[in-house]
């Protein structure tokens, strides 16, 4: 059956009821490391009857991996299973060997990874014990149709690009944020003189894609943005 | 501080071994590298020719390999093992898989992770350097030289010349239509006046001051589609390696790259105009 989950960053404020509508709920990010949850946003979700929880994290600094792996082990003793939708292949490497875990490939890197030769792909998902690799190309997703890998669809966003210098606090995201993005979900851009619209989340630029139903993909993430569900 | 330079042609491998770059670096246009529109050596065999001319001179010639592409897989690793043979230094590569076929293939070429493989921390740099013999990392032009420390501290680094050659977003996960300098979607305006961040000009040249001080040890120019051009940030980067070699702090190298810099924003603007690049 097709799980069916959304995509919180820390900041996003939504209604019990509204979670209730999905199996599973992602908090964090794939893009910026100011939005890596705390130990406190988890235990927010445990309250808010959420039972299934996946922690998205970005590419991380060393800085940011040292945070992340105590978050890891602190969310282990809250909640038993969880699991980790990563990017950054230190990261993946090092919790691969964890219990209680499950390793998802995130995107931005999992663009690079489904470009691979189908076997060699293969090889490294189940070396580093990935459970489903996280996607939002259609294209990819009917391309490998046969190979018997797993996704999980993320949508209405598809990613294009993502920034190191926040593009509302015009800063790099390595240290104090305002949170800048918080009240701005979804910023629409328009270049000059033509009609193409990309959208600017949090750290990263996005064009509107749709869910698709295909048999490998056994989950659609919905990419929350202060939209009505 | 040494440079390593991008070549396509004989033409512009004298000019560079004439000007002294210490290392050089090419690609071949049916073989998947990034730069779109690049010059390219027409073949392996030019390839094999201009690695004699390097290794007469005793400097090193790398191949890039540095992007994905599945059906370019068997043709890739071939011709890999082909330049090897014939005595190419090493490679510049991206791709795990293409990583793992090397080491398969039980060779061990100088291998250098390219900038696009998104390596921002010691313990993935520690990852390729046990499991795939990297020797260098062309650090992530997003990341700042204190946050590259550890990497710094693991293996051999380099650096672009960042305030002329890097992108504005992660440039090895970018998928925004981008089609080589005239295109650059990042340098664009949207919204009348909303354009995508990235480092200032100072913030890049402090950075490389603090490359330089924590040990990364070359420069590189990249393989821009326009002679031209290369030559133009070759010889600023060139002059900027003495200002890094005679300044007294940090302050003064800013004081005086940045003088000197402003000086090449008027080629620059020139070259602009003539090729109809976005500057």
């Amino acid at each position: 059956m097709l799980e069916k989950a959304i995509q919180l960053t820390p900041l996003d404020r939504i209604s019990s009821a509204e979670l209730k509508k999905f199996d599973r709920v992602y908090i964090g990010s794939n893009f910026c490391s100011n939005l890596i949850p705390k130990i406190s946003d988890i235990i927010r979700l445990k309250d808010l009857g959420v039972k299934k929880i996946t922690v998205s994290t970005p590419l991380l600094t060393d800085n940011d991996f040292n945070k992340t792996i105590k978050l890891i082990k602190e969310s282990l003793k809250i909640i038993s299973k969880i699991e980790i939708s990563a990017n950054d292949i230190g990261l993946i490497d090092k919790i691969k060997e964890i219990k209680g875990l499950d390793i998802l490939l995130a995107r931005p890197i999992s663009h690079d990874w489904l470009r691979m030769n189908p076997k060699s792909l293969k090889k490294f998902l189940k070396r580093f014990r990935i459970k489903y690799v996280e996607t939002d190309e259609e294209y990819m997703v009917k391309r490998l149709k046969d190979a018997k890998i797993n996704f999980s669809f993320h949508y209405p966003l598809e990613y294009l690009s993502m920034s190191r210098i926040c593009p509302f606090e015009k800063k790099i995201n390595d240290a104090l944020c305002e949170y800048r993005c918080l009240n701005k979900n979804i910023v629409e851009l328009k270049e000059t003189g033509r009609n193409d619209v990309i959208y600017l989340k949090n750290n990263a630029y996005f064009k509107k894609n749709i869910p698709v139903k295909i048999k490998n993909i056994k989950r659609t993430v919905l990419f929350y943005y202060g939209q009505k569900i | 501080m040494n440079i390593q330079v991008g070549v396509g042609s004989f033409k512009e491998l004298e000019f560079f071994l004439k000007e002294g770059a210490r290392e050089f670096y090419c690609g071949l246009s049916y073989i998947p590298s990034h730069v779109e529109g690049t010059s390219n050596f027409k073949n392996i065999y030019e390839i094999i020719r201009a690695n004699h001319i390097i290794k007469k001179e005793k400097k090193n010639f790398f191949f890039t390999a540095n992007e994905i592409d599945s059906s370019a897989f068997k043709k890739t690793i071939d011709t890999i093992l082909k330049l090897h043979e014939n005595g190419i230094d090493g490679f510049i590569i991206k791709d795990l898989s293409l990583l793992e076929e090397i080491k398969k293939k039980n060779i061990r070429p100088f291998l250098i992770l390219s900038t696009l493989s998104m390596c921002l921390n010691s313990k993935s740099a520690l990852f390729y350097k046990r499991n795939y013999y990297i020797k260098r990392i062309a650090l992530c032009e997003q990341i700042t030289p204190e946050e590259s420390k550890k990497i710094i501290k693991t293996a051999e680094t380099e650096v672009f010349l960042k305030h002329r050659e890097s992108c504005r977003n992660f440039n090895g996960l970018c998928f925004l239509s981008c089609h080589g300098p005239k295109t650059t979607p990042c340098l664009k305006k949207y919204n009348e006046t909303f354009t995508m961040p990235g480092f200032s000009r100072e913030e890049n040249l402090r950075h490389l001051y603090r490359y330089y001080k924590y040990g990364t040890k070359i420069l590189k120019i990249g393989r821009s589609p326009l002679g031209e051009l290369s030559r133009v940030i070759f010889f600023e980067a060139k002059n900027i390696i003495d200002i890094l070699k005679n300044s007294k702090n940090e302050e003064e190298f800013l004081k005086y790259s940045l003088k000197f810099t402003k000086e090449y924003d008027k080629i620059y603007k020139k070259l602009s105009i003539k090729y109809g690049f976005i500057c």
